[in-house]
């Protein structure tokens, strides 16, 4: 048995048949809400991912060789924060080498960042690599969420073309893997983002009359689907699970609404995608803020652009193509210009860290709650290195996080150990460890005193 | 409603299919009268697993592995989902449901039908701006102080003016070699200044004849010409590189680590430098091994800047040498030159856009026992003058199409 994906144009078939409905039913059920009132006793945790593409100009990241942090000239825009952060350098993905496979270095830098699993090499549809690190989180922290998980990016998908030979384009274009074979996509657009976060709008009247309307068709495609899903082979699975999911997710948020009378946050629906890089980040910042406020879901990966990205950054100063700069043979013009790109990406990511700083969540903010990991796939892009990869936590993780120190690992330290410990912090269990890791960073061990 | 739910399905409609959409119609009534009815049931059947997905099943007796032929209806979806990105309509369920469509002359003459069909326009909205990188053009982002007019109203100008060339030779059924040859293309007035063309006014798109033979075909296009360039200058190796992937099929492999880039020309002498400095990497066996077979067509397409404006001189004012030979020696001079030695092996361009086409209709990557389907759509379509209607009809006829194999 084989399903595919149809391209059908739902909106316009829906135009074309005269159909009173705005949107197709996934979209106009998808409702908001928001279980501030319902919210279990137990601290909330809040897992984030946010990932750069082409690697770093290192001289300008990597903090001064002390224990106590002392910032970069990268990382000066995070300075009211230095003491919720915490730089790591040394650690690697050793899975992103070659280890016997031909090109594809950027590929494999994605496919592995959140893993540590030497990604299948293929241009088929037999894509393989393994669970990442955010969806072992929303198996667990979504549970009580609406949505398990947010999977967000700048850029569009590519299907075909910009990617490298020898690797399906599908490991380029995100970091999320729900199993070994199932790659989640990463959604650019802020609206579409908005409708899967709150719906259309409406009041909560509204919104919950149309929950009582829409049960009994949920009910119907569940059966149906989990019909079909028994009767589909493993490759087909995953894509009747992810309808399934999705309509699981719905059924979640309207039990909730019915236990909660929490109002959503005011906000208008975005009509599209801004022009402006800064603009489209901020706002795909403040939605994640917003999901995270209204406990909409507690986990999201966030992709501030995709490898081989030939992005230009004039609002900076640099019309060139940030992969090619990238490509800088130490020149120290093009290396001025890398660091340049990279502090830019640090300030927006300080405008995230404002938001959840100034958003109050139980008894401090959003920041106290969360533990982000921020940072990139490769070290030195000129070389295409896979170790002293540039990476930093930043939040409180519920005083878990001692922040304002640079931990410095031996060479070769696999960077699954700081994903096993960031998760730990978060209590997000992990059975068997993740891809390569070989244990916990003892310096993020969960703190017994808070 | 029965009707609907057959467009829906894509297939007969059963009693118990009727039983469910009735059930949902009489709730919806009974909260709020007919329309809620109806909006209930329409709910339902947009929402309906067999709407959202596309399920092909294994009939009953087919041992594991083994191929064969999909059901007529299966047929259908494949055929209406390729050429229109949209479900079958009444014609072609009727004779999928008559078990007719397996017929070659019923499944020619509905690929025909379908080409014809305004609905076609999909495969150039999706197919062929995938296949072309169009959906690059939106970030496209010429560095401001060299390249100061390239706004928002150019890029998507460049992008329309492709699409709908692209659309006149799929729908109009042309030689697909046209593709590259094409003395006509679509301007509105703000493309037509950027390419020097007198006397084009107002928003609207109109075809037009192109005199200037450089300009002729998709490597004129500036869409084209925009997406494989750096923001500040031309790059000779990727605009190769994308002749080399998308028209001849043969990708050069990856650089490997630690690539020396490029030296930047501080003297401005841009395109000349360019070259000279493209040569000098050459120098480098490693480098060369590639970039021997991925300059060239890059070279000759130098006499266009990283917008797609026409130039005979560089930014300092040097000649541009746009002189280049293609691997089996064919020797070339600009734009012009290149199409030529393109069009001289057409094979090589048909079998190519063959198997961006295979790929697109059976949505994986083909495998090595496509190839002799490939080659065979590629020869018979040559039989009929390479227009776009047989290598469509080379493709669904194919058995990559028609068949598939039983999951083990």
């Amino acid at each position: 048995m084989i399903i595919t994906r149809k391209t059908l144009p739902r909106r316009t078939f829906l135009r074309g048949a005269g159909a009173a409905l705005a949107l197709p039913m996934l979209d106009a059920m998808t409702p908001a809400l928001v279980g501030v009132g319902v919210r279990a006793a137990e601290p909330v945790r809040r897992l984030g991912w946010v990932y750069l593409p082409n690697g770093m100009a290192m001289e300008s990241w990597t903090p001064s060789a002390k224990a106590a942090l002392e910032l970069s000239p990268t990382l000066r825009p995070l300075d009211p924060f230095r003491d919720r952060m915490v730089v790591l350098s040394g650690l690697a993905q050793g899975q992103a080498e070659a280890l016997g496979d031909g090109n594809g270095e950027h590929t494999r830098a994605t496919a592995t960042w959140l893993n540590g699993v030497h990604p299948k090499e293929t241009e088929g549809a037999d894509v393989r690599a393994g669970m990442t690190a955010d969806q072992v989180a929303a198996a667990q922290l979504g549970r009580a969420t609406p949505l398990p998980s947010l999977e967000l990016a700048i850029d569009r998908d590519f299907l075909v073309g910009n990617c490298e030979n020898g690797y399906s384009c599908i490991y380029m274009n995100t970091i999320a893997w729900r199993d070994p074979t199932t790659p989640l996509p990463m959604e650019n657009n802020p609206r579409v983002v908005f409708e899967r976060l709150f719906g259309e709008g409406g009041s909560t009247a509204e919104r919950r009359a149309q929950f009582r309307k829409d049960r009994s068709i949920l009910d119907a495609i569940g059966a149906d689907l989990a019909r079909l899903e028994r009767e589909v082979g493993a490759r087909d699975r995953a894509r009747v699970t992810q309808y399934l999911d999705a309509v699981r997710a719905i059924e979640r948020r309207i039990q909730l609404s019915e236990q909660s009378d929490t109002e959503l946050p005011e906000l208008a629906r975005p009509v599209g995608i801004p022009e402006s890089y800064s603009e489209h980040v901020g706002l795909m910042f403040d939605l994640t803020a917003l999901a995270w406020q209204a406990d909409i879901t507690r986990v999201f990966t966030f992709m501030l652009g995709r490898e081989l990205n030939g992005r230009a950054y004039p609002e900076v100063g640099i019309p060139e193509s940030h992969h090619g700069i990238s490509h800088h043979r130490y020149d120290p013009v093009k290396l001025a210009q890398l660091a340049k790109i990279n502090t830019y990406h640090v300030s927006l990511f300080r405008g995230f860290l404002e938001t959840l700083a100034a958003t109050p969540d139980g008894d401090g903010s959003l920041l106290d709650s969360s533990l982000l990991l921020y940072g990139a796939s490769l070290s030195d892009s000129n070389k295409h290195l896979h170790y002293d990869l540039p990476l930093m936590l930043v939040g409180g993780s519920g005083g878990q996080l001692k922040g304002g120190r640079h931990l410095q690992y031996p060479r070769d330290t696999p960077m699954t150990n700081l994903l096993v410990s960031q998760l730990d912090k978060a209590g997000v269990r992990l059975d068997e460890g993740l891809g390569d890791s070989t244990g916990r960073l003892k310096e993020l061990v969960p703190l017994a005193d808070v | 409603m029965s009707a609907l739910a057959r467009r829906a399905y894509r297939r007969p409609v059963t009693p118990a299919d009727l039983d469910v959409l009735l059930g949902f119609f009489d709730q919806g009534r009974r909260e709020g009268g007919f329309d809620a009815g109806i909006e209930m049931a329409l709910r339902w059947l947009l929402a309906s697993p067999e709407f959202v997905l596309r399920v092909e099943r294994d009939p009953a007796g087919v041992a594991a592995g083994e191929s064969y032929a999909v059901s007529d209806l299966e047929l259908a979806s494949r055929l209406s989902f390729l050429l229109w990105s949209s479900i079958p309509d009444d014609e072609l369920l009727d004779l999928a449901e008559a078990g007719r469509l397996r017929d070659p002359a019923v499944l020619e003459a509905q690929a025909r039908r379908m080409l014809a069909d305004e609905r076609s326009r999909a495969l150039v909205t999706s197919f062929a701006s995938q296949w072309l990188y169009l959906r690059n053009v939106p970030a496209v982002v010429p560095d401001e102080d060299r390249f100061p007019d390239v706004g928002e109203g150019l890029r998507q100008a460049m992008r329309r003016e492709t699409e709908l060339f692209v659309e006149s030779v799929f729908r109009e059924d042309r030689n697909v070699l046209d593709l590259l040859t094409a003395d006509y293309t679509f301007v509105n007035e703000r493309l037509a200044r950027h390419y020097g063309m007198p006397r084009v006014y107002g928003s609207h798109f109109r075809r037009v004849p192109v005199a200037h033979e450089a300009r002729h075909g998709l490597l004129g296009h500036a869409s084209i010409l925009s997406v494989t360039s750096y923001p500040n200058r031309t790059s000779p190796v990727l605009r190769g590189k994308w002749v080399l992937e998308n028209l001849l099929g043969t990708p050069p492999a990856l650089p490997p680590p630690d690539v020396p880039a490029l030296e930047e020309t501080t003297d401005g002498g841009e395109a000349l430098s360019m070259r000279e400095a493209t040569e000098r990497h050459r120098a480098n066996p490693v480098c060369a091994s590639c970039h021997r077979l991925m300059d060239p067509p890059g070279f000759a397409l130098e006499q266009f800047d990283a917008v797609g404006r026409f130039r005979t001189r560089s930014a300092a004012g040097t000649p541009i040498d746009a002189t280049g030979e293609l691997p089996d020696g064919t020797r070339f001079d600009g734009a012009a030159g290149l199409r030529e030695a393109l069009v001289g092996r057409p094979e090589r361009f048909v079998g190519t856009l063959t198997e961006k086409l295979l790929t697109y209709a059976l949505g994986r990557g083909l495998e090595h026992y496509d190839a002799p389907a490939v080659r065979a759509i590629t020869r018979a379509a040559a039989e009929d003058g390479y227009r776009f209607s047989s290598l469509v009809v080379g493709i669904v006829e194919s058995a990559p199409f028609r068949m598939r194999r039983a999951e083990s």
